[in-house]
């Protein structure tokens, strides 16, 4: 090879490596999933002295992004509710295998089931899924 | 060794290397992508009647990508008094799903389980790839 096309075939590759490494953040592609979710009925007995009653308690629902190539993921969680005074909490959970939320909701009084809408926008692509925690 | 040789090997030497240290650090681009960190400014409001309080925080980065979806996270600081001293626990928030016009929007909510009035100061901060306005809905 002529030293000109091999310092040509440097400055090329050199030139591919920076577009794809100094591209702007905005430019990442983001992959984005929506899951509805109805919560379920967490009711727990409260025992004292006198008796017992029933009462709702908060309900837990876990939402797990599981990637299609089990690497952890940058990803966010968004969601919208029909439960205003619900003050639904979101915790990021230590998981393996992509990414994963536990969302807590206060109950509806009188008691009804908290509608929600999830979106998960990641940095890899996955399967979304909901499960229910009770206490 | 002609000069001009000398000169062509020592170009061939920092391309070489530039494209070495590239794919090194080419693993860890994520961590070298920028995010910008922004304050918003204070909202005050005055809770009362035992209900909670709450707002909607609009934030419009400057730069959008193409199908308007944004990585920017917001967060919620609630305090109660004007100093920003005394932080307010009961008060969650959660980012609402974007539309796709560039917007983000953070729901925040706080307990306010008294019938006395109390005034409430917020504050949300942006993380993302670009800076951008608040605007209180």
């Amino acid at each position: 090879m002529k030293t000109e096309q091999w310092v040509k075939n440097l400055e090329d590759e050199g030139k591919g490596l920076k577009v794809a490494f100094e591209r702007n953040a905005n430019t990442l592609l983001l992959k984005s999933q929506t899951i509805n979710y109805q919560t379920v009925r967490n009711q727990t007995t409260v025992v004292y002295s006198g008796g017992s009653y029933v009462q709702d308690d908060a309900e837990r629902v876990l939402v797990t992004l599981n990637t299609a190539t089990g690497a952890n993921t940058i990803a966010k969680l968004e969601l919208s509710n029909d439960n205003p005074y619900g003050r639904p909490y979101v915790r990021r959970m230590p998981y393996s295998g992509g990414a994963q939320w536990m969302v807590t909701f206060a109950s509806k009084y009188p008691y009804a089931p908290t509608n929600v809408l999830f979106r998960v926008l990641s940095m890899i692509e996955g399967t979304l899924s909901t499960s229910e925690l009770s206490s | 060794m002609a000069a001009s040789d000398q000169k062509l090997e020592q170009q061939i030497v920092a391309l070489e290397n530039e494209n070495r240290a590239r794919k090194a650090s080419y693993q860890i681009a994520g961590g070298k992508v920028s995010f910008i960190r922004q304050q918003s400014q204070v909202w005050h409001l005055v809770g009362s009647n035992n209900v909670p309080v709450g707002l909607r925080v609009k934030f419009v980065p400057d730069k959008v990508s193409q199908d308007g979806i944004s990585l920017t996270s917001l967060f919620s600081q609630a305090f109660y008094d004007a100093a920003l001293t005394l932080p307010v626990e009961d008060t969650t928030s959660f980012n609402e799903p974007q539309t796709g016009d560039g917007s983000v929007v953070i729901n925040i909510l706080s307990a306010h389980v008294t019938f006395t009035a109390t005034d409430y100061y917020y504050r949300v901060i942006a993380t993302g790839p670009s800076q951008g306005t608040f605007t209180l809905l």
